[in-house]
């Protein structure tokens, strides 16, 4: 017991500063993004479900960072939730193979209006290294309307938060 | 590799007294769609043989006209899932099989289209048939109900199904269906530039790009007959081995977090970002990425960086140890680890089990002992060696490996020769050529032939989770569905590398 | 002055409420805190219940009229169940009648996690069930030893009006706490991890769901239902929270409805809930999640630690 509390003294707060996302990372959608998040109040509190539609797991590497100590997505609201019943974001990562085609409409039919669809990685914007493979259906935006697109293979932590909370943020301004 | 040629019919006799005989364990099998050449198929079946520290192949012809073989998998376990493969991707009937079922491609997928056979493009459109369902082992009794779970997961993790069967809590039987993350890629490669498809290979299973990447880059160099210069040998064993710390790190992350412990998790996942960013200050990609190529590395490391990591890899390591007692001293975490999903050695044997969940039952095998390339002789890698079998033995055996890992970039960083970082390769093909490494998981082989324009004719992968798959349901006999999460994490299988 | 007395009382069933999420909060970034990091705002239960409730409702098809319902009858048992304790003001010792049995509380809260169970049947997932079922389990073992340890409180202050009890012990001092009252002090902790399912009975932030308890039962839920249900297992926390400081610790408490004595019983009772925050962060934080089928042996200890509190509190009340 006491030598966690020794331990994490000693590790001190490991959250760090997050960095800026680069504009050349993403892409926010128009006007629908924005009435989306200011229905969810603001986008102060994002519920995230995170589907993998075909990817290599490398995505996953870096989204499972997002709630590590270092980046700590909670401190801006943002939470990995459950049950796609609860979630406000769907976070899609991978090409859409063929075999994943149907599960991936499913979970976007069980999450409640308003939602935002998110394409994670160069797969999910166009189908990346297996574009054209007869196993993938296709790009993320061939399956659901996509609201944000984040480049990158894999894209960085920082570039998913950071995108997320950009369209938050212009949100708030318009 | 040695390549033995058998009749047909004697092949599975062979492949048996491989195992029997010499203590072989099957990698891999695969089939060639040769009907182009002479109007036949070919199989092959590849052993790693460790008394010989080498692998040996054993092959066979399908003539023209026939599109079955004697199945092998009676005999040798190891070869029912690869057998399976071969039936839905070439047609090719493995005649006694006990299992008829697809392995991959899912009940919408037509019969009698057959992804790997040279007439079918590799981005044909294929309709979806409707109607048929995937028959799932029923198991019937008084309280027994079944628990579909997936192929969408609460986490962040990819997708697959699991049926389970229950009693209450027991779990009476499980079957574990993947096949929802193939994106078709063996046919990929065929019919690129072998010298140019390095960065097809990174992207086959994310978290072992390099893994995959170095075996195929062995590949083709041993197709080609080149050996990479002793500093490429030395900074691709430096890339391999920070790889398998950034995976252990976080899979004991994860096993510290299922349980509930999440202040351990927590710790190691600050443990992990900080060798990712080390990652990607010596190589600019934070997964090592972009690095490989046939013939040795794209370029030299930085002047500087390789000293640079060796100081952040000595506080990583005076970090880790902290940490690791930590957690050995969690007894509520050591408590929930201890006896579950224990995994009988047997099983891992029978089936080909590989990496640190067969080494965690008393599998004694590692690539870098058994079959080492370059100056992986020189190391002296012992493998980490449990008996146990259960989620604590896997654990162990990964920590065990994070230490050694920590050892033996130390020994790498000292002992660094100069000179050219890549061997030119000027021409590829035709031939075969077979590359490994042990990955953070197990064993990777990658099995390529080439035409003479230099082009991929055929490429097999195995990744470690298609030999290590088929262990899970073993290991969750008897044990309660709340522990399969923990189980599950303990094996850190990759679903993209058994899809492909 | 019956009836203001006891409307008033009841009116600090709604501080419990309106302050649940606030105590969810800081009971989160306290956890965030000792995992090193930086953690949600101690207001952002209030932002994703205010979201929830702007959301659509999504409905399996399977589920019936039940599964609608259920979240109201959570809320509404909850939301009882929270009126019977006594907040910042105890019992004054000049009314008479009674308010606030400790049983019907304890059977409120039954009612609520029935309700609750129900619902989670509703839309034919196996996860639903599976939670109902280890819900079912769990709260079979922890009401026995809820009771009891709510007993040896009872038996101290020979009522078992929560706001009565929390003004005797107030008012005796320290001589009212025997030995009985530390057994059942700890019984009633233990217990209240397990009704309010948290670690090491059940991880509150897990997202596997073959291991969930509580979270596997709300699943299916979206929108309003799910603000109501969150809502109410915030309330349901500090209830117990609340309990336990009244029962076992009320000294601060107001015993007369003072505007000074008032302010002083809101501060105590802010301090005394952020101590028990602090304590339950670090007791999460410090251990793992039990085997599910250790769970029995858990509560069993909870329950004998009650009985014992029992017996010791009987012994010395009546000398034998």
């Amino acid at each position: 017991m006491f030598r966690i509390l020794r331990r994490c003294a000693r590790t001190g707060l490991a959250t760090l500063p997050l960095e800026p996302a680069r504009d050349a990372d993403y892409e926010l959608a128009g006007e629908k993004l924005r009435e989306s998040i200011r229905r969810l109040r603001g986008g102060r509190s994002l519920y995230v479900r995170e589907v993998d539609a075909g990817s290599c797991n490398g995505c996953e590497i870096e989204i499972s960072a997002l709630t590590s100590p270092v980046y700590d997505a909670e401190r801006f609201g943002v939470h990995v939730t459950a049950s796609p019943r609860h979630a406000d974001v769907l976070l899609v990562t991978g090409p859409v193979t063929r075999q994943m085609e149907l599960a991936l409409k499913m979970t976007y039919e069980a999450a409640p209006e308003p939602k935002i669809v998110v394409a994670c990685g160069d797969c999910a914007l166009d189908g990346g290294a297996f574009a054209g493979s007869y196993a993938v259906a296709g790009a993320v935006e061939d399956v659901l309307p996509v609201d944000i697109r984040i480049k990158g293979c894999p894209p960085k932590p920082s570039a998913i938060l950071g995108a997320l909370l950009a369209a938050v943020e212009r949100a708030g301004k318009a | 590799m040695d390549s033995k040629e058998f009749p047909l019919d004697a092949l599975p006799a062979a492949c048996a007294s491989m195992v029997r005989g010499e203590g072989a364990r099957l990698a891999a099998a695969l089939a060639l769609d040769e009907r182009r050449r002479d109007g036949g198929f070919s199989l092959r079946y590849v052993f790693s043989v460790p008394a010989k520290r080498s692998y040996v192949e054993l092959r066979g012809r399908i003539p023209a006209g026939a599109a079955a073989f004697p199945s092998s998998a009676a005999l040798v376990p190891a070869a029912h899932a690869f057998e399976r493969e071969i039936r839905e991707f070439f047609g090719l009937d493995p005649q006694g099989h006990p299992d008829p079922r697809n392995l991959l491609l899912h009940e919408d997928w037509p019969e009698a289209v057959h992804p790997l056979r040279k007439e079918f493009s590799w981005n044909a459109k294929t309709r979806r048939e409707a109607g048929r369902e995937f028959p799932f082992l029923k198991v019937t009794g008084e309280g027994v109900f079944e628990i579909p779970v997936g192929p969408v997961h609460a986490g962040v993790i990819e997708p697959g199904h699991f049926r389970f069967s229950v009693a209450g809590e027991p779990v009476v039987n499980l079957e574990v269906r993947l096949g929802y993350v193939h994106r078709g890629l063996e046919k990929l490669f065929e019919g690129r530039l072998a010298l140019a498809a390095a960065a097809l290979a990174e992207r086959i299973s994310g978290d072992n790009s390099i893994a995959h990447a170095l075996a195929y880059c062995r590949a083709v160099e041993d197709l080609a007959g080149r050996t990479p210069p002793p500093r490429a040998q030395a900074l691709r064993a430096i890339l391999l081995e920070l790889e398998r710390l950034y995976n252990h790190a976080g899979d004991v992350a994860g096993i510290a977090a299922d349980t509930g412990f999440v202040f351990g998790g927590a710790q190691m996942l600050i443990l992990r970002e900080r060798l990712l960013r080390e990652n990607e200050r010596l190589s600019g990609r934070r997964l090592l990425r972009g690095w490989l190529e046939p013939g040795g590395l794209a370029r030299d490391a930085a002047p500087g960086s390789l000293e640079t990591l060796a100081a952040a890899l000595e506080s990583c390591e005076a970090d880790y140890r902290e940490i690791e007692k930590l957690i050995l001293g969690a007894d509520s975490l050591m408590d929930r680890v201890v006896g579950a999903g224990v995994l009988d050695r047997r099983v891992a044997v029978d089936l080909g089990g590989v990496g640190p969940a067969a080494r965690a039952s008393g599998v004694d095998g590692d690539l870098r002992r058994d079959h080492p390339v370059g100056l992986e002789a020189e190391l002296g890698f012992q493998p980490a060696l449990r008996r146990e079998g259960d989620v604590r033995a896997r654990m162990l055996v990964r920590m065990e490996e994070i230490a050694e890992s920590f050892r033996v970039l130390r020994a790498l960083q000292a002992r660094m020769p100069d000179g050219p970082w890549t061997v030119p390769i000027n021409g590829v093909g035709p031939g075969e050529g077979v590359g490994w490494a042990e990955s953070s998981r197990g064993e990777v082989l990658h099995w390529l032939r080439a035409g003479p324009d230099g082009t991929i004719e055929r490429l097999k992968i195995k990744d470690p989770s298609f030999s290590n798959w088929p262990l899970v349901p073993w290991a969750v006999q008897g044990d309660i569905v709340p522990d399969f999460p923990l189980i599950n994490k303990s094996f850190g299988l990759s679903y993209a590398g058994h899809d492909r | 002055m019956e009836a203001p007395l006891n409307a008033g009382f009841a009116f600090q069933g709604i501080v419990i409420f309106l302050a649940a999420p606030l105590a969810a909060g800081v009971l989160r970034k306290l956890k965030a805190v000792l995992q090193n990091r930086l953690g949600a705002p101690v207001v952002q239960p209030y932002r994703d219940l205010r979201k929830l409730l702007g959301k659509e409702e999504v409905v399996s098809g399977t589920a019936s009229g039940l599964f609608r319902v259920a979240p109201y009858v959570v809320f509404a048992a909850t939301a009882g169940a929270c009126s019977l304790v006594p907040v910042v003001l105890a019992r004054m010792a000049t009314a008479g009648g009674a308010w606030g049995d400790l049983v019907v509380l304890v059977g409120l809260l039954a009612l609520g996690r029935f309700a609750l169970a129900l619902g989670a049947l509703e839309a034919g997932s196996a996860f639903g069930g599976m939670g109902s079922s280890r819900e079912m389990m769990v709260s079979s073992l922890a009401e026995p030893a809820l009771l009891t340890a709510l007993f040896v409180a009872a038996l101290e202050a020979r009522t078992s009006e929560a706001g009565r009890i929390a003004a005797h012990v107030a008012r005796t001092g320290g001589a009212a706490f025997g030995p009985g009252s530390a057994f059942a002090l700890a019984a009633l902790f233990l217990v209240a991890l397990a009704e309010c399912g948290r670690l090491p009975v059940d991880n509150p932030s897990t997202h596997l769901e073959l291991t969930m308890i509580h979270e596997a039962m709300i699943l299916e839920y979206s929108g309003r239902s799910l603000a109501l249900i969150e809502w109410a297992s915030q309330a349901r926390l500090l209830l117990f929270m609340t309990l336990l400081v009244d029962l076992f610790l009320p000294w601060g408490i107001a015993l007369d409805a003072s505007a000074a004595a008032l302010a002083l019983g809101a501060a105590v009772y802010a301090l005394k809930i952020a101590g028990l925050c602090a304590v339950l962060a670090f007791a999460e934080t410090s251990t793992a999640k039990l085997r599910l089928f250790r769970v029995p042996d858990f509560l069993g200890a909870a329950f004998v630690l009650a009985l014992i509190g029992l017996f010791s509190q009987g012994f010395i009340q009546w000398g034998l």
